[in-house]
C-alpha cells in the first residue's frame, strides 16, 4: 500500500469511528432531544469529510461507511 | 748597439781581418772577432760559440766561402751570413745572394762593411721578428680552431637536448587526454597535439598555418574565434564551455581553458588552448539533474497533494471536534458519553495526522514560520517530564530527567515546536518501551556551541536496517509490518523541525537494548528576549450562565463554523446575540454600525486579511475600545505576539475549544 493510501486509509478509518458513533447516537436519542442538532451536525460533517476524501482519492468510493 | 759584436771571419789573410776590424770600429761598431781559415776551424766555432755575424771570403785556401755558406746555412741560419772578398763578380753574387746569403762587400769597398752588417743585422732581427709574429699567428689560429670545435660540440649537444626535450614534450601532450592547441596572434595553427588531431581529423602538417575559418563550419569557427579575440584582448586566461563537431551528428561539449603566451618582453605572441571533452559529464549531470528534479517534483506533488486534501478536511473537520466539544458539555448518560469521548479521540487523532501532514509539506516547500527565541533547557524538560509521566504510569515506565550539573541551559529554538519534537520522542520512548522501563531526558553539551537533549528508552532498540527508515515522511507510512502504531509521520516531523531550527535530529541504537533519540540545537545566552510563554485561557468547563448578556461580532466565513459557536451561545449563553459577518468589508461595516461588545475575528477571510481588518478595527477611534479575540488555525507563537501587539486581546486557535472560547466569553462580557 503506498504512502498516499495508508494516509486516506487512517483517515477514512477515523472518520469511520467518528460517523458510527454519531449514527449510534441518533440511534439512541429520542427524536425531541435538543442535543440531536449537534450530532446531526457531527454526522454532516463526518459525510462531508468523507466526500472530500472521494474527491481527492476516487479509486477508493467510502460507500460502506455511510 | 751595447755589447761587442761577435763575428766569425772566415780568411786566410789576418791583415784583411784588421782592416774589416778597422773599418768596423771606425763606423762605431765595437767588435769581438774571431778569425778562421779551415774548415775545421769554421765548424768548430760556429758550433762552440755564439756569433752575431758571420764573414766569409770567396776562397780560402783548402776551404772556400761557398761551402761555408752550406755549414752556416744548416747550423746557424737565423744569424746574417756576407761575403768579404777581394773578386766577386755579379754572376757569384747573385747566385750566393740566391743562396741565401744576406749580403756582400768588394774589401775595396771596405768602409761600407759597417752599413750593410747593420742592416744585415736589422733584417735579421726582422725576421725573427716576422717569423715570432707568424708562429704566434699560428699558434692563435691553431687555438681558435680548437675552440671553434669545442663550441660546435657543445652546440651539438645542446641542439640535441633539445631536441630531446622538445620530442620529450611533444610525447607528453600527445599522450594527453585534452586536446591542445597553439594558435599565433592571426589564429593561424603552429602546433596541435594528437588528440586535438584527432578531434579535427586533420594530421599536423594539414593543420599548420590553418585557421578555424578553413578548418570549422562558420559558426563554430566564429564562436572560437571570438573566444579567442575574449582571451588575447584580456590578456588573461579564461574558460569556455565549446561545441566540437567530432561527430558531426552528436555535437561535443568540451571545457577550454585559454591563455596567451608571452615571450621575454611579456609580449603576447600565441594562444594556447587546453579543451577537456565534457560532453559525457554534461549528459550525466543533466540525466542526474533531471532525475533529481523529477523526484522532487514526485515527492513535492505527493505532499501537496496530501497537505491540499488535509486543509480541505479541516473544516469538516473542525465541525466535528466543535459539535462533540459541545454535547460533552452537557448531560449525558454513560452510553452517549463513551460514544462522544470516541468521536473527540478519533477527531483529534485525525487533526493531529493533518497537521503533521501539513507542517511536514511547509518544511518542504521552505513555508514553515518559526519563532526563534532563547528556550531554557532545565525548564521545558521538567515540563514535558511532568506532562508525559502519567502516560508511562499505567505501564509502570519511569520517566525522569537526569538532573544536569549546569542550570542556566538556553537553545535558540521556537518553543512551541521543541515542545512538539520532546513530546514526540518521549512519547515514542514510552510508547515502544517494555513495560517496567525507563525513560530519561538528559542535556549535555554537543560542542561548537550545540546544546544535545537526548531522550533514552529501554526498549527493544532499532535494527541498524531500519533506522534511516524512521525519518523518511511518507514512506515510513508505507511500512505496514512494523506493527507501530501512529500516525508514522513524527520522526520525519521531528527531525524537519529541528533542521528549519537550525538542528539536527538523530538516533542511536542498540537492538534489544533500547535507543536515544537527540535533537540538537544552538546554545544561547537568555538574553533580553521575552520568554515567558503567552498566557493561555484556562480550560475550564464553565456552566451555563444566563446572566451574562451583550453582543459578539463573529466575522468568518466557514458557515460550520459559525453555526457551532450559535449552538454553543444558545445551548450555554442564550442571553447573548450573535452577529455574522462572512467577510471583512461586511465586519468593518458592522462594527461601526453595531457597536459590538466584542469581536470574533478569523484570520483567513475572503477579502481582506484579516490582521489588516484588526489594524483597522484598532486605528479607527469608534471601534478602537471594542476587544478583538482573533481565531486562527495555524498562528506561530511570534504571529500571536504581533496580533496582541497590535490590538488583539487574545487569541484562539482551531479547532475551537469551546470551553476556552466560553471563558473568553465570561471574562470580556461579565457584569
Amino acid at each position: 500500500m503506498n504512502a498516499d493510501r495508508k494516509f486516506v486509509h487512517d483517515m477514512k478509518n477515523m472518520l469511520g469511528i467518528i460517523i458510527g458513533y454519531s449514527n449510534l447516537l441518533l440511534d439512541e436519542m429520542p427524536s425531541g432531544d435538543p442535543k440531536r442538532a449537534d450530532v446531526e451536525e457531527i454526522r454532516k460533517a463526518g459525510d462531508k469529510a468523507l466526500t472530500i476524501l472521494d474527491k481527492w482519492n476516487p479509486a477508493e468510493p467510502s460507500e460502506e461507511l455511510k | 748597439m751595447g755589447d761587442a759584436l761577435h763575428i766569425l771571419h772566415l780568411e786566410d789573410d789576418p791583415r784583411d781581418t784588421e782592416l774589416m776590424i778597422a773599418a768596423l770600429r771606425g763606423a762605431g761598431i765595437d767588435c769581438d772577432v774571431v778569425r778562421v781559415d779551415t774548415r775545421e776551424q769554421f765548424v768548430a766555432k760556429l758550433a762552440d760559440r755564439h756569433f752575431d755575424v758571420v764573414i766569409s771570403d770567396v776562397s780560402v785556401p783548402g776551404f772556400n766561402g761557398i761551402a761555408a755558406q752550406a755549414v752556416w746555412q744548416r747550423e746557424r741560419p737565423t744569424i746574417p751570413f756576407i761575403f768579404l772578398s777581394g773578386t766577386f763578380g755579379e754572376d757569384v753574387a747573385i747566385e750566393r745572394l740566391k743562396e741565401g746569403a744576406t749580403d756582400y762587400v768588394l774589401k775595396d769597398w771596405m768602409d761600407k762593411l759597417p752599413t750593410v752588417v747593420r742592416r744585415a743585422l736589422r733584417e735579421m732581427e726582422e725576421r725573427a721578428e716576422r717569423q715570432h709574429a707568424e708562429s704566434e699567428l699560428q699558434r692563435l689560429n691553431a687555438e681558435l680552431e680548437s675552440r671553434v670545435e669545442e663550441r660546435t660540440a657543445q652546440l651539438r649537444a645542446a641542439n640535441a637536448a633539445l631536441a630531446e626535450s622538445e620530442r620529450r614534450l611533444f610525447d607528453i601532450l600527445d599522450h594527453s587526454p585534452a586536446a591542445i592547441s597553439l594558435k599565433d596572434l592571426e589564429g593561424r595553427y603552429i602546433f596541435a597535439n594528437r588528440r586535438c588531431q584527432d578531434g579535427i581529423r586533420r594530421e599536423r602538417s594539414q593543420l599548420i598555418g590553418k585557421t578555424d575559418v578553413e578548418l570549422f563550419a562558420p559558426r563554430v569557427a566564429a564562436a572560437y574565434r571570438a573566444n579567442d579575440r575574449q582571451v588575447i584582448e584580456s590578456g588573461r586566461s579564461l574558460d569556455f564551455e565549446e561545441i566540437g563537431l567530432e561527430d558531426e551528428l552528436q555535437p561535443r561539449i568540451f571545457y577550454s581553458s585559454k591563455f596567451p603566451l608571452r615571450d621575454s618582453a611579456g609580449t603576447p605572441y600565441a594562444l594556447c588552448s587546453i579543451s577537456t571533452d565534457i560532453t559525457e559529464r554534461k549528459r550525466s549531470e543533466q540525466a542526474m539533474s533531471i532525475a533529481r528534479r523529477e523526484a522532487e517534483r514526485a515527492n513535492r506533488a505527493k505532499s501537496e497533494f496530501l497537505s491540499r486534501m488535509s486543509h480541505d478536511l479541516r473544516t469538516p473537520l473542525n465541525a466535528v471536534l466543535g459539535f462533540a466539544q459541545l454535547l460533552d458539555m452537557d448531560n449525558l448518560t454513560a452510553d452517549q458519553r463513551e460514544s462522544v469521548t470516541q468521536i473527540l479521540e478519533a477527531g483529534r487523532h485525525l487533526l493531529n495526522l493533518m497537521n503533521e501532514v501539513l507542517d511536514i509539506s511547509r518544511i518542504e516547500s521552505g513555508n514553515l514560520s518559526l519563532s526563534s527565541e532563547p528556550v531554557s533547557v532545565p525548564e521545558i524538560v521538567d515540563q514535558m517530564v511532568k506532562l508525559m509521566r502519567p502516560l508511562g504510569a499505567p505501564r509502570h515506565i519511569d520517566v525522569q530527567a537526569l538532573p544536569s550539573a549546569e542550570r542556566d541551559l538556553y537553545v535558540r529554538a521556537d518553543r512551541q515546536r521543541l515542545n512538539q519534537i520532546l513530546l514526540n520522542l518521549m512519547s515514542n520512548a514510552i510508547k515502544y518501551n517494555r513495560d517496567g522501563g525507563r525513560v530519561t531526558v538528559s542535556c549535555e553539551d554537543a560542542g561548537e556551541g550545540r546544546l544535545r537533549l537526548s531522550v533514552t528508552d529501554t526498549g527493544a532498540g532499532i535494527r541498524p536496517e531500519k533506522l534511516a527508515l524512521l525519518f523518511t515522511p511518507f514512506e515510513r507510512l508505507g511500512a505496514d509490518q512494523t506493527g507501530i502504531e501512529g500516525t508514522g509521520l513524527g520522526l520525519a516531523l521531528s527531525r524537519g523541525l529541528a533542521e528549519a531550527m537550525g538542528g539536527t535530529l538523530g538516533v542511536s541504537s542498540v537492538f534489544e537494548h533500547g535507543s536515544t533519540f537527540w535533537v540538537e540545537l544552538a546554545a544561547v545566552s537568555p538574553g533580553t528576549v521575552d520568554t515567558t510563554p503567552l498566557q493561555d485561557v484556562p480550560s475550564t468547563v464553565p456552566r451555563s450562565s444566563p446572566s451574562i448578556s451583550g453582543t459578539i461580532l463573529y466575522i468568518e466565513d466557514n458557515m460550520s463554523n459559525v453555526r457551532l459557536v450559535e449552538r454553543l451561545l444558545q445551548n450555554r449563553r442564550p442571553s447573548i446575540t450573535l452577529l455574522h459577518a462572512a467577510d471583512g468589508a461586511v465586519g468593518m461595516a458592522m462594527a461601526l454600525e453595531r457597536k459590538p461588545d466584542l469581536i470574533f475575528l478569523d484570520l483567513h477571510l475572503p477579502d481582506t486579511p484579516g490582521d489588516e481588518v484588526l489594524r483597522r478595527l484598532w486605528e479607527d477611534t469608534r471601534t478602537h475600545e471594542i476587544p478583538v479575540i482573533v481565531l486562527s488555525a495555524d498562528a506561530t507563537l511570534s504571529q500571536s505576539r504581533r496580533l496582541m501587539a497590535t490590538g488583539a486581546k487574545a487569541y484562539l486557535t482551531k479547532p475551537l475549544d469551546v470551553s476556552k472560547m466560553l471563558a473568553l466569553i465570561d471574562e470580556r462580557l461579565a457584569p
